[in-house]
């Protein structure tokens, strides 16, 4: 029976994390562990998470005490990770799938891709042009703001894992920074401004900063407080690189 | 009306276009793809609207992501799926990237009181927003535990 506890804890914990590095909120993840070992017949379920974090405990009916956690490295945006995953918990929770059936199934989940590499080019370059032109640019401004999306997000996907995030952003803000004046003293583009704001919005965390007041206000103030900060300084690294490229640029242009 | 649809058309499809773009980045599943697109193009509608009425930017702010708040969480109740999935393209139309870019380039160009006018429009924007999703979430909320109740 400890086995079977260990594994069923073991999948909702695995589930969770996945779910937190698509991009889902903690409230999500600490309710999803906690339902699923309710669904199996737990007398208790003691969930806590954080943006890093995910650290569970379940009572078995045996009054056998079950621990477990996970460390969270990186999230990103999954929207369609997120889903399945939120579909295979409420499966689970309704079916009682057989514990040793849920990690091929969590297998199948992880391994599923919706869209292509082109997709993801595809969706840079109408975020970045569709941008500038809607922040004022001519269409001309956002042909080339969505040239240097594809070109940084092109970067992005050859750059070595491992690299710091803030590096990374600081570099791609420098390089479509100085692309923009370059072009603009060309007289490729009419508004270099608007260039910049496209590829900005490509990189700007507006989504999780609306994200973290929420979690504030939900109560996970822990998980909020993380995210603000990464925000604001992720904020400022694009600021820092734009910055670079605008000094340097006036230098030499 | 027939010169604020003129003018409201450039914007709402290069919001419509960039929002797309964003629910490729985020993967957002192909079957709900137009209908999460559909909530950034509201949220600037609802914007434009929201200027004809208010000129205070935090103002505006919030009604427009009020209007697409509420959307995401009808649209996520009917599907099933998590609100984030329709939330996050609604929001995105609404960031303030040109105030962050002016911001940092008065800051740049040494232009102090230009900076300062620029970063409380940026905050005020984030600041609007964030209050829009909260209300609604609220109020759904409120809603949800009535029902149980």
């Amino acid at each position: 029976m400890d086995r079977e506890w260990d594994l069923i804890l073991t999948s909702a914990m695995d589930i969770g994390k996945a779910m937190l590095e698509s991009g889902g909120e903690v409230h999500r993840v600490e309710d999803t562990i906690h339902r699923i070992c309710i669904a199996y017949g737990a007398t208790g379920a003691e969930v806590f998470s954080i943006v890093s974090l995910i650290t569970a405990t379940a009572s078995t009916p045996q009054g056998i005490h079950v621990s477990q956690s996970r460390r969270v490295y990186a999230s990103s945006n999954n929207m369609d990770r997120l889903e399945r995953l939120n579909a295979l918990s409420r499966k689970i929770c309704r079916e009682k799938t057989p514990p040793h059936e849920i990690p091929a199934l969590l297998a199948g989940v992880l391994s599923s891709r919706p869209y292509s590499k082109w997709c993801k080019l595809l969706g840079a370059m109408l975020a970045s042009g569709g941008f500038a032109v809607f922040f004022g640019g001519t269409w001309l401004d956002g042909m080339m703001s969505a040239a240097i999306g594809l070109g940084i997000t092109l970067l992005g996907m050859f750059i070595p894992e491992g690299i710091n995030q803030a590096v990374q952003i600081t570099l791609y803000s420098f390089l479509s920074g100085i692309t923009s004046l370059l072009l603009a003293a060309c007289g490729l583009i009419h508004n270099s401004d608007k260039v910049m704001i496209g590829t900005i919005m490509l990189m700007i965390p507006g989504v999780a900063f609306g994200n973290a007041l929420r979690e504030i206000l939900k109560g996970d103030t822990a998980t909020g407080m993380l995210r603000l900060i990464q925000s604001v300084i992720l904020a400022t690294t694009i600021a820092a690189g734009f910055a670079l490229a605008l000094v340097i640029g006036g230098m030499l242009l | 009306m027939k010169e604020f649809l003129l003018q409201a058309m450039i914007p709402f499809l290069t919001a419509t276009l960039g929002t797309l773009g964003f629910a490729l980045l985020f993967w957002v599943p192909k079957r709900h793809l137009a209908f999460a697109v559909l909530g950034g193009s509201m949220a600037i509608l609802a914007y434009l609207g929201a200027t004809l009425i208010w000129t205070d930017l935090f103002l505006c702010n919030m009604m427009a992501m009020m209007v697409s708040a509420t959307y995401a969480e009808i649209m996520a109740r009917v599907t099933k799926c998590p609100v984030t999935l329709y939330l996050i393209p609604s929001i995105v139309p609404l960031v303030p990237g040109g105030g962050l870019y002016y911001t940092m380039f008065y800051l740049v160009d040494g232009n102090k009181e230009a900076a300062m006018i620029m970063g409380e429009k940026t905050l005020l924007t984030a600041l609007g927003i964030s209050v829009g999703i909260l209300i609604i979430s609220i109020v759904t909320q409120f809603i949800y535990a009535l029902k149980k109740a």
